[in-house]
């Protein structure tokens, strides 16, 4: 198999991460970057540190490294006898699915703030499905808890006069028991 | 490609980028993040953190893809209503409210604790010196009530949220467009579960034709309709909502000494293109019957029961209609045989038909108590929902819905959002 082709990302303080063009390109915007043929020196990400660009690479690498088997997998599988070939790929790609998830229900046991900055990450760099682990995680974190526990769980300020919250909580009484 | 130059080293700086807050996430993630949340009740806990919050959970684009992508709203209960007014009637009709059972304790909160009854809303708005010294409920549709006060030229009306507790008021239609001396309006109300903006439909027959006005929350205006031509006077009912239809079915059946012919219609106005339709039902005037918007099977549809065998009646290539599917309740579910036999329950009242689903009452001749059913037609799976009423509830009946967007920002406020722009796509209020 020929080596892989491999891109350099440069974060916003100067870090610079070789990655394979597989896991670079689960980001849409550096996809675009390279089809477009930015790619010369290095592709800069003046939005993305470089604490959270080796977080979110440790993500696509992963990714990547898990479809690239499955397709390949599959391939296999469709060369051999039709009737086998969907269970056979369908197994391969089950033990990934559970490798992938237990992977991605470790990699948001973060803090807030690492989360924002994936959030914020995955957003700029358009990663859908980092988008979407990040936003579930999120969403998690506010299920069952007060507008309180809330507030408290991400660092918010309520700017709500006490009248205006009262309104609004006995408008959606129902919400609160 | 490159190889890049001095093989990626990992520095790991500090500091580079101020530590991010919760403000730092855009409006749109925000609002994904929102989309995944479990429920209403969860969606409205955070709205409360701060005003960003409320505003973005507010948002009736986003409140619409939450309703696409969590199936469509609970049902909490059924309204029951004794049977219509008479003339000389001095009294409101009574209502009843059956909740439906769920396993969602804010559903059943909601249920509990709604006014239904209007009693904090008639104490909201005193009024004094009708007849009917009351508040009566005309219409409804997406959980909100439609209420006026008083008879005729004097009447005045108001769209109720029962569960918040806030309340429309909306301004008379001009006398231009009614015949307020003889003739009562009949009014359809249709509320846009995202916005929680509404429309009001009035209608009157008088003197050969259909005349109508439609008002909207967002001009806070009443517009006319066109006139429809009928030859033949008959009694309208008081207006529906199904889908983008809003229809009144005719009082034959109650009238049937005033008027001989047995002949039921129903009017039909596309709230969307306001075009209007006069249908001549297909079956016996006798039979329950509703309106239903079914994309499947073409749009206007009409579903009838027939003893116990609801009917699809769709429309055919030569306007005609012609029954589409059909399904003996009796055949299909032994829990509705048994109540035949035991229980006399013998007739089937058709209440509304929405999301794939019939509402129904299945009830007797000679006992107060009836049983509601909610059949999915998809499914085949079919909901009993027991009515132990000692009093006879033989009026309007109409399931409620919890509904999609807790009802977090006013109509007004939500227009000076509006108003306010960018933040929010325009066109998602024009509907179509």
């Amino acid at each position: 198999m020929a080596s892989p082709a491999m891109v350099t990302l440069i974060s916003s303080d100067d870090a610079r991460f070789e990655v394979t063009e597989a896991a670079a390109t689960m980001s849409q915007t550096i996809r675009h970057m390279i089809e477009d043929g930015c790619t010369d020196g290095g592709i800069p990400l003046p939005n993305v540190p470089a604490r959270t660009l080796a977080k979110v690479l440790e993500y696509c690498n992963k990714h990547a490294a898990a479809t690239a088997a499955e397709s390949s997998a599959a391939g296999g599988a469709a060369a051999g006898s039709d009737s086998g070939s969907s269970s056979s790929a369908d197994s391969a790609g089950k033990d990934d699915g559970v490798d992938l998830a237990s992977f991605d229900k470790a990699f948001v046991e973060v803090d807030t703030d690492t989360l924002y900055d994936l959030l914020l990450a995955a957003n700029y760099l358009d990663v859908k499905t980092l988008l979407d682990l990040c936003c579930q995680k999120v969403a998690d974190m506010i299920r069952g808890k007060t507008p309180e526990q809330i507030r408290q769980t991400f660092g918010i300020k309520n700017d709500f006069s006490p009248e205006e919250e009262e309104k609004i909580r006995k408008e959606n009484q129902w919400a609160f028991e | 490609m490159e190889p890049p130059e001095g093989g990626g080293g990992r520095k790991k700086p500090k500091g580079a980028a101020a530590t991010p807050t919760v403000a730092s996430i855009g409006d749109d993630v925000l609002g994904d993040i929102f989309l995944r949340l479990p429920n209403t009740a969860t969606l409205a806990r955070a709205a409360l953190a701060c005003k960003r919050w409320l505003r973005v959970a507010s948002n009736p684009a986003l409140l619409r893809r939450y309703h696409s992508l969590h199936g469509p709203p609970p049902l909490l209960g059924f309204i029951m209503s004794e049977p219509p007014l008479r003339a000389f009637s001095y009294e409101a009709p009574d209502r009843l409210f059956i909740p439906a059972p769920s396993r969602n304790p804010h559903l059943n909160a909601a249920a509990a604790d709604a006014d239904f009854h209007c009693l904090d809303f008639a104490d909201m708005n005193p009024r004094s010196g009708s007849v009917i010294d009351d508040w009566l409920l005309r219409a409804y549709d997406g959980g909100r009530l439609l209420l006026s006060y008083g008879f005729l030229e004097y009447e005045e009306l108001a769209v109720y949220d029962p569960i918040a507790r806030t309340a429309d008021l909306v301004c008379r239609p001009d006398i231009m467009q009614f015949d307020f001396e003889f003739v009562a309006v009949h009014y359809a109300l249709l509320v846009d579960e995202a916005d929680a903006s509404f429309r009001v439909v009035g209608a009157q027959f008088w003197n050969g034709r259909v005349r109508a006005a439609i008002f909207s929350s967002r001009t806070g205006q009443w517009a006319p309709l066109p006139f429809l031509r009928a030859p033949e006077a008959w009694r309208m009912r008081g207006g529906m909502r199904a889908g983008r239809f809003a229809y009144w079915q005719s009082n034959t059946r109650l009238e049937r000494y005033i008027y001989s012919e047995e002949i039921e219609r129903c009017l039909v106005l596309d709230t969307t293109t306001m075009e209007w339709t006069l249908i001549q039902v297909p079956f016996h005037a006798k039979e329950s019957y509703c309106v239903a918007d079914m994309a499947e099977h073409g749009g206007l549809c009409l579903v009838a029961s027939k003893d116990q065998v609801v009917q699809i009646w769709v429309r055919d290539n030569d306007g005609g209609w012609v029954i589409k599917k059909q399904i003996s309740l009796l055949k299909q579910f032994g829990l509705l045989k048994r109540l035949r036999h035991d229980e006399w329950m013998k007739r089937v009242r058709i209440l509304a038909v929405r999301d794939g689903c019939v509402y129904m009452e299945f009830w007797s001749i000679r006992k107060p108590n009836s049983y509601l059913l909610v059949l999915n037609w998809e499914t085949m799976k079919l909901s009993v929902i027991a009515n132990d009423t000692d009093d006879k509830y033989r009026g309007p009946a109409f399931p409620f819905f919890m509904t999609w967007a807790p009802p977090l920002l006013s109509p007004a406020e939500q227009q000076r959002l509006r108003l306010e722009g960018d933040r929010f796509e325009r066109n998602v209020f024009v509907s179509g």
